[in-house]
């Protein structure tokens, strides 16, 4: 049984934040906002399984980032996700300040699809118009020639899948600054 | 799994193992089979198959491409 996105809207978010991300972003449509926040919460509600840089594209950073700047909301939210506890956020930039050398916050090709299956299993197969939200995902249909329907397919029965025709480019190690 | 991990939210998810995070990126890497076949089919031209020496690549049967190649 996996969890659909009108789940996530009913545990997760209260009509005054849906109302602060709409005007917070009031360029974009408020049913792509709507897509947005459903992706953060998926990335959110499985972060305790995430290892090194985000796997999530710009826009749904940019939630996260709102998100944390209504603080009471987050730390409650925080608590009622998956590990309940504070979900820290970090940017690229800063570990760059920090010394930490560039290849050393490349993710491994294990965690990002590690990852992607973990999407697959909570929330069910990928919809055409959210996979380019996942790093990984994306690179694959975009770069790699995978199908939505491969890629799932991949995700699900990764040894009966048809996608070995499939090389992986560097972007596979994608960075997101936070 | 750690213990927070194990902290269900309102709605609970779980991880894939470690297992099958190897077992996936394992089924996306294109091996040399695939690319000799593709040579044969005329796709691949023969500089990326010379590769193999490179990578020191070791076939089952100590082929004559593998730096660990049967010495008779």
């Amino acid at each position: 049984m996996t969890i659909s996105n009108e789940q996530l809207r009913e545990a997760f978010l209260s009509p005054q934040m849906r109302c602060y991300f709409e005007r917070k972003q009031p360029d974009v449509p408020a049913a792509e906002i709507g897509v947005r926040i459903e992706e953060t919460l998926k990335f959110l509600n499985i972060a305790t399984y995430c290892r090194g840089n985000i796997p999530v594209a710009q826009e749904i950073d940019d939630i996260w980032h709102y998100w944390i700047l209504e603080t009471r909301e987050y730390e409650q939210l925080c608590r009622s996700l998956q590990g309940e506890r504070f979900i820290h956020h970090s940017s690229n930039l800063y570990s760059e300040c920090s010394g930490e050398a560039p290849e050393a916050m490349q993710n491994e090709l294990e965690d990002d699809a590690g990852t992607l299956a973990t999407y697959v299993l909570n929330y069910g197969p990928f919809a055409e118009d959210r996979v380019k939200y996942w790093l990984l995902a994306d690179h694959l249909v975009r770069n790699c020639g995978l199908s939505v329907a491969q890629l799932n397919n991949w995700l699900t029965e990764p040894t009966h899948g048809d996608q070995s025709h499939v090389g992986l480019g560097s972007a596979a190690d994608s960075n997101v600054n936070g | 799994m750690t213990r927070e991990e194990e902290q269900s939210g309102a709605l609970p998810t779980k991880s894939v193992s470690a297992e099958e995070r190897v077992i996936l990126v394992r089924s996306l890497l294109v091996d040399w089979k695939v690319l000799e076949h593709l040579h044969h089919q005329g796709l691949v031209p023969e500089e990326v198959l010379t590769a193999r020496a490179n990578a020191a690549c070791c076939k089952p049967d100590g082929g004559t491409c593998c730096v660990n190649k049967k010495r008779l």
